[in-house]
């Protein structure tokens, strides 16, 4: 039982994780928090349904498909709503992407209507068992696919020009023009791989939970896991994200189910209150 | 302001609201006055300190079950003492969620005050023997010393009592002192702790007054709609407060009053069409923020300083 | 090479620039002089297109390139070390490096040139693996310095790189400068130092709240009256 549910929950923690990773993408290239993340996975998700059942794509040509839209997605959002409000104070951008996320679920709703849609699984869910562990490759298949991504991500920011370009430019943006790097193109790239990666964790998590426009709420518990493991670190993101999904679990598996529901707004209270710099994030906290 | 100016305005808003009487009816200018309310506390928060809270609609919540469970368990009580009941509870709250806002910043606050605003409406959900749960809860009639206020008419007068006070005590607020050091605090919170305003102190202060705003409206609301449950307080309701405030203009209280009245009336033509309705709140946030980041109120100064040349 | 022409230019509304004309002549280093505050970065900010002129122009051969994106003045061939070194202090040695060439496709040459700053700066050979955040001051000078290189650069621009460093450590800075221009770089040296600065320039300006007040040739300008009052200490 308690194996089954903290594999479960890494499963889940994943997403997290991935939507984290989004938030933290774009938030360290550009200091801005975007609100409407959530709603980017949501809107990816339903594109990679249109593919498969209006184009009769196999699954996983949709689910890719699913992450290049995002990603187009990502890039229209940039240049249409953030780069014309580039130069205000990050309040006033935090509360546009708040504007923008009820946009998008309310153009998604217009699209797709705000019924419920089973969305196909990149993998079957029949479990298999491991020793004393009944898993379903479904949570298995989630974790490896996340887990390549980040690890893939990983290498991109360590070994490629423009990975470390982007780093560079999220750590000084006017010495990186120095260098010669277009920060503005960089900034559109940011967001068009933090889209991309939120894309991909609304595929992956649509066949749990039905594919609707509520999805988006997906944003709550992604920006519970970056606080938690400290907000602006990689690596926060993702450990914050995994423990989340686990201790989500488990308090749903070991106490009423109802907690469940609540455990990233506690988590979200009680970091705040004990340890606004979370768990593996840096001392200081910026005041915006 | 002038005087004269002054007068103007204010007759203005009631030439309005009879209008508004004739076209949408009582009901409908009763919730537009406590959406002022609302967005006239908000804005203590957002256009004076610069925090913003994304759960506000908590706050609201927390006011309209404080009055429904006072009109349940002690009938008597005037409505004087309901309000101040569901303002003092909504503001205990405030210190809770502002004080470890004490320690952050931006965005930060946000997330806080929203999952404050989740969790209220879980622990009504839960807490199901006094709220009625999922099923939600009538809410009687305010009394005014043993007269029970039913009609919508007598509601109104209760509400447009209580929103006047807050426009008047909140502008009065903005000009004092502590107003004028909020602000301060808006522009830079490290200038503002070099000329010897205590950052703290105040932040907290902003919380607890928005809260007790919020929270008697939420006490307005429950006499208004009479019938309150907890999915009426959705994270949506919070995002519609912040686009009051932000298409009114962040700092002007005229601003949130035309924002919360703009929307309302908005709301009821659009009340059939509920994804256009959204589509539109978002765009206007959206497109606000990006032309015209000081809201109505600043194109109408800009305006007005334009005509005077 | 690089010529201003009557620049007039500055933050919000008030100019800092007034009409500043000069002139960066083709393998020359050439020194800008200045009190705090006169304006020195203001010019090396404009000539690399951070900030716009708004009026006169700024042109590097026949070339306008004021108010042109920075990437693009970098392409062109000017490289900037800036005031305060900015190295980027969670990358690696080996990755500031890298950045610095990052607008170059021909590896086998970035390779030489990295050769190349390890002969004028051993010790970042030694320290490849480090963050850059971990260095010394006079060892992120000589990062900074080493990054433009990497771009080969037809145009060196350096912003005060003698700031904060111990004498013996300007004196070794000064030293790979002359290398460096003897190698086929010109140069542009802002300074206060100008003691240090008018030894290896062949040309210098002075500017004076934001004008250009006295140029000439270092033998000139030393013996000025009002220049050595003002800069060489009487
Ligand atoms: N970002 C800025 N905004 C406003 N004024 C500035 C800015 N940077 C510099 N200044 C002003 O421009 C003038 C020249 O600055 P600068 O070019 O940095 O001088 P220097 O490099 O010679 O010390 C100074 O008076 C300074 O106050
Ligand atoms: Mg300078």
């Amino acid at each position: 039982m308690f194996w089954q549910l903290v594999v479960s929950g890494l499963a889940t923690g994943c997403i997290y994780a991935l939507v984290a990773l989004g938030l933290t993408l774009i938030y360290k290239a550009t200091e801005h928090v975007n609100f409407a993340q959530g709603e980017m996975a949501m809107v990816g998700a339903f594109l990679g349904y249109t593919l498969y059942t209006d184009l009769h794509l196999p699954v996983s040509m949709a689910v890719a498909g699913a992450v290049v839209l995002s990603g187009v997605v990502g890039l229209v959002i940039q240049f249409v709503v953030i780069r014309p409000a580039a130069d205000q104070p990050h309040f006033n951008v935090f509360i546009i992407t708040m504007g923008l996320s009820i946009v998008l679920r309310s153009l998604a709703g217009l699209v797709w209507s705000h019924d419920e849609f089973p969305f196909p699984g990149l993998f079957p869910v029949r479990p298999v068992t491991f020793g004393p562990v009944v898993v379903t490759p479904l949570n298995l298949g989630t974790i490896a696919v996340a887990v390549g991504i980040m690890a893939g991500l990983f290498a991109f920011f360590r070994y490629t020009r423009h990975g470390v370009a982007m780093r560079a430019v999220c750590e000084r943006p006017e010495a990186a023009q120095l260098m010669g790097v277009e920060v503005r193109r960089v900034f559109a790239a940011v967001w068009v791989l933090s889209a991309a990666v939120s894309g991909l964790a609304g595929a992956l998590i649509a066949p749990v939970l039905n594919l609707s426009t509520h999805m988006g709420a997906v944003v709550i518990p992604a920006f519970a896991a970056a606080i938690l493991g400290g907000w602006g670190s990689f690596p926060g993101a993702i450990a914050g994200g995994m423990a989340l999904g686990v201790i989500e679990n488990l308090a749903g598996g070991y106490l009423a189910g109802q907690i469940k529901n609540m455990v990233p707004f506690l988590v979200v209270l009680g970091v705040l209150v004990v340890r606004p710099q979370g768990f593996l994030g840096e001392k200081e906290i910026r005041k915006v | 302001m002038t005087w004269a100016w002054r007068v103007l305005l204010w007759a203005g808003g009631a030439a309005g609201l009879w209008w508004l009487k004739g076209t949408l009816g009582l009901f409908v200018v009763n919730l537009l006055l406590v959406y002022v309310v609302v967005a006239v506390g908000l804005n203590v928060l957002m256009g004076f300190t610069g925090q913003i809270s994304a759960g506000h609609a908590g706050f609201l919540a927390v006011g309209a079950y404080v009055a429904a469970l006072v009109g349940q368990h002690a009938p008597g009580l005037g409505v004087g003492w309901a309000l101040l009941a569901a303002g003092t509870v909504s503001a205990v709250l405030g210190v809770v969620i502002g004080l470890p806002a004490l320690r952050l910043a931006g965005f930060y606050i946000a997330m806080a005050t929203l999952a404050f605003g989740v969790v209220v409406s879980e622990a009504i959900l839960q807490l199901d023997a006094w709220t009625g749960g999922a099923d939600g809860m009538y809410v009687l009639a305010p009394t005014w010393f043993g007269v029970s206020l039913e009609t919508d008419e007598q509601k109104f007068w209760l509400v447009l009592a209580v929103a006047v006070l807050t426009v008047v005590t909140a502008s009065n607020l903005a000009r004092s002192k502590v107003g004028r050091a909020l602000t301060a605090l808006r522009e830079s919170g490290v200038a503002a702790e070099c000329v010897g305003i205590s950052t703290p102190f105040y932040r907290t202060l902003a919380f607890v007054v928005s809260a007790f705003y919020t929270g008697m409206a939420g006490a307005l609301f429950a006499y208004v709609v009479s019938y309150i449950s907890p999915d009426a307080f959705s994270i949506e309701l919070s995002i519609d407060f912040v686009a009051m405030v932000i298409l009114g203009g962040m700092g002007s209280i005229g601003g949130s009053i035309l924002g919360a009245a703009l929307l309302t009336v908005l709301d009821q033509y659009l009340a059939a069409f509920q994804d256009f309705r959204a589509l539109i709140f978002g765009l206007a946030v959206v497109v606000c923020m990006i032309a015209l980041p000081n809201g109505l109120q600043g194109l109408f100064r800009a305006a007005g300083a334009r005509l005077r040349g | 090479m690089l010529a201003l022409r009557d620049v007039t230019v500055g933050y919000g509304k008030t100019p800092v620039l007034r009409d500043v004309s000069l002139r960066v002549d083709s393998g020359r280093i050439v020194a800008l002089l200045g009190a705090n505050g006169a304006g020195k970065t203001t010019v090396m900010r404009t000539v690399m297109g951070l900030l716009k002129p708004w009026s006169g122009d700024v042109r590097l051969g026949a070339r306008d390139i004021g108010g042109l994106r920075t990437a693009r003045v970098v392409r062109l061939g000017i490289g900037l070390v800036p005031e305060g070194r900015e190295v980027f202090a969670h990358l690696t040695v080996a990755e500031n490096l890298r950045m610095g060439a990052y607008t170059r496709r021909d590896a086998a040459e970035v390779a030489q040139d990295r050769e190349r700053v390890f002969r004028l700066f051993p010790v970042l050979g030694e320290r490849l693996g480090q963050r850059a955040g971990t260095l010394s001051g006079g060892e992120q000078q000589m990062l900074a310095i080493g990054r433009a290189l990497m771009a080969r650069p037809r145009l060196l621009l350096l912003d005060e790189p003698s700031l904060g460093l111990a004498p013996l450590l300007v004196r070794e800075i000064f030293q790979v400068l002359r290398q460096i221009h003897r190698e086929g770089t010109t140069v542009l040296l802002v300074e206060q130092n100008a003691h240090m600065a008018l030894q290896v320039a062949d040309y210098a300006y002075l500017l004076e709240t934001g004008r250009v007040v006295r140029h000439g040739a270092p033998a000139e300008l030393l013996e000025d009256p009002a220049v050595k009052r003002a800069y060489l200490g009487g």
